[in-house]
């Protein structure tokens, strides 16, 4: 009655639409990977780290080299002196430089007297729409799913995802990312969201707020995931319009994500709060 | 022996562009990916290929933050067409090649899209997919054809090595 071919035609278009359905339904929920997210991980991500690691040390090694090239006009015997201490203080430079970073990530852990993990940023999200990054810390050091992730800097986004020794962690740059927020001086309360392309918007601002561009924007703690006060950004445009209810407002982030290399992540938010 | 190959580089390619491209300001802003579910539609037949594009579409959505299945649904369409256009209707030329990559990349831009629409993205969001879709498609134009080649001799010096490896197994040498 059907030809072959007919009836695969139909096969495709069956299997085109379940494919769309099981897409709309995956779009609409934020943990649709589950299981497949941590195998990923878990076959990954060592590699991810182990690629970070060896491009720190090119990058060392990099330096060093043109390091070894500002002193080549210099006589020789002096060069080869030179280039060896050189050499010797590029790696001191970047211990220095490591241990700025720790002091400044242990000073702020300190002032901040919560529970924290340090973690080291292994890999980032490879799609243009959505923003993540894979830090080396998972369930095995605490990290579990929806704990805050933040920087000196600021915040940097929340755990989604945590596989044994690896987590997955979704910026607040990302449009599935929500912050309850404040105006650092006037209180004004909005919802901090991720526009996707690099910048927040502050929604849910009333329009009979003064909200100028330069102002701070900091987390309410009023989510319960984030706790109250840590800086996220400052306010860069901000459009009453001629309608409505609510006033558009353009928020920078404070954290540059994309030299992100190392982060905290917070144990127990609500213990303090 | 194929499937594992090709997963593997799947699994390398994911891992630049995860690790590796983030650390370069002007890396290449499209998926590298889709160039290797195209090399994989014309060199492995229906269910060796499929295995290899499904396990790279589920590794691709794994570890990134969009919803899990865009990957696999663009990768796997795009698997599917290429299976049809070669082995059903028998079109084969360079010019594919190049068309392949341009429509894989135009493909899983328009299922991102969809997926952004269905989480009720506003208008100004879907603006900036479209500029990326379009970035991106100039970033496959340029370079598509040349990470395609780079596979191509990737893919000849795996074999080349492997077949090496298993002779010497065979003939009792060692490696």
């Amino acid at each position: 009655m059907f030809s072959r071919r007919m009836v695969l035609v139909v096969a495709v278009l069956v299997l085109l639409l379940l494919n769309i359905a099981a897409l709309t339904v995956s779009s609409s929920r934020l943990d649709s990977a589950g299981g497949a997210a941590q195998i990923a991980l878990h076959l990954t991500a060592p590699f991810q780290k182990g690629i970070s690691s060896t491009l720190g040390w090119v990058r060392s090694i990099w330096t060093g080299y043109f390091n070894l090239v500002s002193t080549a006009e210099e006589n020789e015997a002096l060069r080869l002196e030179v280039a060896q201490l050189r050499e010797q203080l590029n790696g001191y430079n970047e211990l220095k430089l490591l241990d700025g970073r720790m002091r400044d990530l242990l000073s702020f852990k300190e002032a901040k007297a919560r529970n924290m993990v340090a973690a080291e940023v292994t890999g980032k999200d490879a799609s243009p729409w959505y923003r993540t990054l894979i830090i080396d810390k998972g369930t095995e050091d605490g990290v579990v799913k929806g704990q805050p992730v933040v920087v000196p800097d600021g915040i940097v986004g929340q755990v989604i995802e945590a596989s044994h020794r690896y987590a997955k962690v979704l910026l607040v740059t990302d449009r599935n990312s929500s912050v309850d927020a404040l105006v650092q001086d006037t209180r004004s309360r909005g919802v901090l969201k991720g526009g996707g392309s690099g910048e927040c918007h502050f929604a849910y601002a009333n329009r009979n707020d003064t909200i100028t561009a330069g102002q701070r924007i900091v987390s309410s703690g009023l989510d319960g995931v984030f706790p109250k006060g840590f800086f996220i950004g400052t306010v860069s445009k901000v459009n009453k319009g001629v309608a409505g209810i609510f006033q558009e407002v353009v928020v920078t982030p404070s954290v540059t994500f994309e030299k992100l290399e190392e982060v905290l992540v917070v144990m127990s938010p609500e213990a303090d709060s | 022996m194929a499937v594992i190959g090709y997963t593997l580089v799947s699994t390398l390619l994911i891992l630049i562009q995860t690790a590796l491209l983030p650390q370069i300001p002007m890396r290449p802003l499209f998926d590298l990916l889709v160039v290797q579910v195209v090399f994989t539609a014309l060199s492995l037949p229906g269910v060796k290929g499929g295995a290899v594009v499904f396990m790279t579409g589920v590794l691709a959505d794994g570890l990134s933050g969009s919803p899990f299945g865009l990957y696999i649904t663009s990768y796997f369409w795009l698997f599917f067409s290429l299976q049809v256009a070669t082995q059903v209707l028998h079109v084969y030329s360079r010019i594919l090649i190049y068309l392949a990559i341009l429509a894989g990349i135009l493909l899983e831009n328009l299922v991102a899209l969809l997926a952004l629409s269905v989480a009720g993205a506003n208008a100004a969001t879907m603006v900036w997919a479209v500029e990326q879709g379009g970035v991106q498609l100039l970033w496959g134009a340029a370079l598509g054809p040349v990470v395609y080649l780079l596979l191509g001799g990737g893919y000849r010096l795996g074999g080349a090595l492997t077949r090496r490896v298993v002779r010497r197994l065979e003939g009792g040498e060692g490696v």
